[in-house]
């Protein structure tokens, strides 16, 4: 049976409706915050630690609830990648301004026979005052390469230099110690930094 | 246009070195406390018509010098030596923070912020080269 001419209207609205209804739907439910780096949220398990400060003193996540932290595994010895990371990350805090006190950044050294206290303390504070040196020998620290799924491994040469390839990503978690996102060195300042407001201003 | 041409050789020399067709622009080295390694950037452009091969680099504040490659792949960054990096006549080739740099390991004294440091490049057919690369702070991009 085909539509008469006096049906094509009512149908017509009908569509209509349905379609204004979609989008009131739609409006009602919260949108997920648009992130520029890659959103990881529920990915990974939550920020969990236990490492030495560079004063020796053991700190532990808890240490960093309420603030939004940025976990980055390096080592002093990596004359490029690492100081290069913590260069454009240095950059990022700068564009933060004040929001950076609400912001962590920890320097988790991979190398931690060759990395001392001292050395890390000296090397992060270079760099900008909102860096953390952690170190952690043995268990602790093969326990949270793990959590984190962090690869690393070391080649000595036969004159007894090294080098170690190792993940280069910064993990970031919300202040509740949630994984968010995962940023590349290689991202803009402009795209870290716009992802750290949103989530310092709670997205 | 003789004072012309003396300002743009000026110039040129000022913000780098230039030998026989080859220019090294904006080198610089990333400054790094407690005797870390650091590594060394430039834009080389091979102005010849044959192709130009630089096979390392030579700087006496540093105890050892070599040519290295960072290069990422699915999240991990490796790092690489290399032999020689070939600059094709015409075209450049850039040391630049994520890719090919120049690793200077050992420094003899501790580097100061804003001085020149005197490096020799060795190219694998061609004379030296005296480039001198400015200092900077840990942060610099």
């Amino acid at each position: 049976m085909s539509l008469s001419a006096q049906h094509r209207p009512r149908l017509l609205w009908a569509a209509a409706l349905a379609f204004l209804a979609a989008l009131a739907l739609a409006g009602c439910s919260k949108p997920a915050p648009q992130f520029k780096l890659s959103d990881i949220t529920g990915q990974m398990p939550p920020l969990k630690f236990r490492l030495h400060d560079a004063s020796g003193h053991v700190v532990t996540q808890d240490d960093y609830r309420g603030k939004i932290t940025l976990l980055f595994f390096g080592y002093t010895h990596c004359p490029d990648v690492c100081p290069t990371t913590l260069a454009k990350m240095a950059q990022v805090f700068k564009a933060l301004g004040r929001k950076a006190d609400q912001a962590s950044l920890l320097f988790v050294t991979v190398d931690p026979q060759h990395d001392s206290l001292r050395k890390l303390k000296t090397y992060c504070a270079a760099f900008n005052p909102h860096f953390v040196p952690l170190r952690a020998q043995g268990a602790p620290l093969k326990a949270l390469k793990q959590r984190y799924h962090v690869y690393v491994h070391k080649h000595v040469k036969p004159d007894g230099d090294y080098v170690i390839d190792h993940s280069a990503s910064i993990y970031i978690f919300d202040r509740k110690g949630r994984i968010r996102l995962l940023a590349s060195g290689n991202e803009s300042v402009d795209t870290i930094a716009g992802d750290l407001t949103r989530l310092i201003n709670g997205a | 246009m003789k004072r012309l041409l003396s300002i743009l050789c000026l110039a040129l020399f000022a913000s780098g070195a230039w030998a026989g067709g080859v220019t090294v622009s904006n080198p610089w080295i990333r400054y790094l406390p407690g005797g870390a390694p650091s590594a060394g950037y430039f834009t080389l452009h091979n102005g010849t018509d044959h192709k130009v091969r630089l096979t390392g680099a030579h700087c006496d504040a540093f105890g050892r010098t070599m040519l290295h490659r960072s290069v990422e792949k699915d999240g991990v960054s490796r790092m690489i030596h290399v032999d020689g990096v070939d600059a094709a006549p015409g075209k450049d080739i850039r040391f630049q923070p994520g890719g090919y740099h120049v690793m200077f390991m050992m420094p003899k004294h501790a580097l100061k912020i804003g001085s020149r440091m005197p490096v020799t490049l060795h190219f694998a057919d061609r004379p030296d080269m005296k480039v001198e690369f400015t200092v900077r702070p840990p942060s610099a991009q």
